[in-house]
């Protein structure tokens, strides 16, 4: 067996930021696996499946035509933004407030900042953060999906996460 | 531990992907680090925030039903053909593995 659909979709849907292109990846991806999947056996399959969809996606955008990379750098029209594709509820959004230390509340319009904010991360940046905090994968494991140092790993979501602050607190500022 | 060495793993302990060893010495640190305590405040604020907002996508039903379909076949397989066995051998350790899995 190999599901798993969802942590997959869920990456090449954020790698490749539109939801066309996150299901070819996906179903190729799934292609691919099943080729070698049946001989294996060992580790985390689940790491093994996201390190092919995340090799699938960076070919997929590296082999993208210019125009398409211009299209989606192109800031406010971006391809991204497509808010009526379903998001999944938060885990523990049904629980009150309170009841959960780390529980934040959060309006519409910040979570709509926020995903903004992470789409707009270079894909280095996006893929690890991805993988740490809605797959809460450890380091050794991100850095086996995406083929770096475990303190490359590390550096990477030390800027995401200093880009995603530095955004907060401006938008805090402005508004 | 001094200050320097302490930002130099804060990352890795708010991720908590630090050693029993180095998550003592740190807290120890972060005891009378009003710096380190603030730096720890922001990136637990982010975290919860990023977990509060509905940021995951949802896979779309009929494309988990496409791969679910998809996947029917090789699950029933019982003997791995060569070329899979020689990709990802059986009961690989993660560095084996790790050194097999596919590269862009």
């Amino acid at each position: 067996m190999l599901p798993h659909g969802a942590a997959a979709y869920n990456l090449a849907r954020w790698l490749c930021r539109n939801e066309a292109d996150a299901r070819d990846i996906v179903q190729e991806s799934f292609a691919r696996a099943l080729q070698y999947f049946s001989g294996f056996r060992g580790g985390d399959a689940r790491s093994w499946l996201l390190a092919v969809v995340r090799n699938t996606a960076r070919s997929w955008l590296k082999s993208k035509p210019p125009m398409a990379s211009a299209k989606a750098n192109s800031g406010a029209e971006a391809s991204w933004q497509d808010e009526a594709e379903p998001l999944e509820a938060p885990p523990g959004s049904g629980t009150p407030p309170g009841a959960d230390p780390l529980h934040a509340v959060i309006s519409d319009e910040q979570a709509r900042e926020l995903r903004q904010a992470v789409m707009e991360l270079p894909v280095e940046h996006r893929e690890v953060l991805v993988l740490r905090e809605f797959e809460d994968l450890a380091y050794r494991d991100i850095a086996a999906i995406v083929g770096c140092p475990i303190g490359t790993v590390m550096s990477r979501l030390a800027r995401a996460r200093d880009a995603l602050a530095a955004r907060l607190r401006e938008e805090a500022r402005v508004s | 531990m001094n200050h320097e060495e302490a930002q130099a793993l804060l990352e890795a302990y708010h991720d908590g992907q630090l050693g029993i060893a180095d998550t003592v010495r740190i807290e120890a640190h972060v005891a009378d680090c009003e710096t380190c305590r603030g730096w720890l405040r922001e990136r637990q604020s982010l975290r919860a925030q990023l977990r509060a907002a509905p940021l995951r996508y949802r896979l779309p039903d009929d494309l988990d039903a496409a791969i679910r379909a998809q996947s029917e076949p090789a699950s029933s397989e019982s003997a791995p053909n060569a070329t899979a066995a020689a990709i990802a051998p059986a009961r690989a350790r993660r560095p084996m593995l790790a050194a097999t899995w596919p590269r862009a």
